[in-house]
């Protein structure tokens, strides 16, 4: 099990969907994750703070576990099949928490539900093997050739001069 | 405390939004509640016996009460403040302890349905927002759509059958 954070969660451009994407703890790989809108509100305006007037879902499915006494241990995203991912909340029950609870959900619900309860987010390595992104290193080269001229202009000054203005 | 079922979901020509029909189970009252479409579709996919790969939110609700040894006792639409509807989740506790959770309206019917649990309206509530359809009306309107039959049906001679 790898320990990933929320990175970001963005809207695509090709639908309403959107894109949850989950950053590995100790590692540079991202795990992108399309979910529905709702759950993507769900998840980014507990996030920004947003406050509604009304329980949303994922705030009432909150409430109820609190009440009901569960501890959420937490979420794990355990796999990908005809290109659905699957997740399962983990929870504790009873005084001394002995009982645990394993249930199945939407990657999307279990997040939209481990940001409000503060739980960890895991996901299993094979998941990551499979599914997880690694950033393109992006080459110094670009960089430098975009300061090309201002180095250009910085090697033609005679810095000399600065000191007989004085 | 009225007891409801879910009479209809109907769609908003006008937005995004859906309204959700209580009928009163014991007269021709009804309670139309707007609601949000992704709750609507959580209420109609339920209805219709759709079968979805992995559970919604709802359905991860509901059976993340029964796991916790809950069940849900009642749904109560409970109170309408400045054009919003409340709601109450009525719960009973493994211990035996009811509960009480906040909700919106649409949220507690898509877990009604589920677990097939009674929806109530509070008596003010459906009272002062309940509605009867105008029968009155419907039957007037009727009578004149049939207008040009019935002028019809009284120029015809009838005593010229038997002749034939």
């Amino acid at each position: 099990m790898i320990e990933m954070k929320i990175e970001s969660v963005r809207v695509s451009l090709m639908s309403t969907n959107q894109v949850v994407i989950l950053k590995e703890m100790d590692g540079e790989r991202r795990l992108p994750i399309f979910i529905g809108k709702t759950e993507g509100d769900a998840i980014s305006f507990h996030l920004n703070g947003v406050v509604v007037p009304r329980p949303l879902t994922h705030d009432l499915a909150a409430d109820i576990l609190s009440r009901l006494g569960a501890r959420l241990s937490h979420i794990l995203i355990n796999d990908l099949r005809n290109q659905h991912f699957y997740a399962v909340v983990v929870m504790h029950l009873g005084d001394d928490q002995e009982q645990e609870i394993t249930l199945d959900a939407r990657p999307s619900d279990a997040i939209a539900i481990a940001v409000r309860l503060g739980c960890p987010i895991f996901a299993d390595e094979h998941i990551l093997d499979e599914a997880g992104v690694e950033p393109i290193e992006e080459p110094d080269t670009s960089s430098k050739e975009d300061l090309g001229a201002f180095s250009d202009f910085i090697s033609s000054l005679d810095l000399s001069d600065l000191d007989k203005n004085k | 405390m009225v007891e409801v079922k879910v009479d209809a979901i109907r769609v908003n020509l006008m937005g995004s939004h859906r309204v959700v029909i209580l009928k009163d189970l014991e007269s021709e009252r009804y309670l139309p509640i707007w609601i949000g479409q992704p709750e609507a579709e959580a209420i109609t996919i339920h209805l219709t016996n759709t079968k979805v790969v992995r559970p919604l939110t709802h359905d991860l609700i509901v059976n993340a009460i029964r796991a916790l040894g809950a069940t849900v006792r009642y749904v109560l639409v409970n109170d309408l403040r400045e054009e919003t509807f409340y709601a109450r989740l009525v719960l009973r506790t493994r211990d035996g302890k009811d509960l009480s959770i906040d909700s919106r309206p649409s949220d507690a019917i898509a877990i009604a349905v589920r677990v097939g649990c009674s929806i109530y309206v509070d008596d003010n509530v459906m009272a002062q927002h309940g509605q009867e359809p105008e029968e009155e009306s419907v039957q007037e309107e009727a009578e004149e759509d049939l207008g040009a039959f019935k002028d019809f049906l009284g120029t015809l001679d009838l005593d010229d059958l038997d002749k034939k």
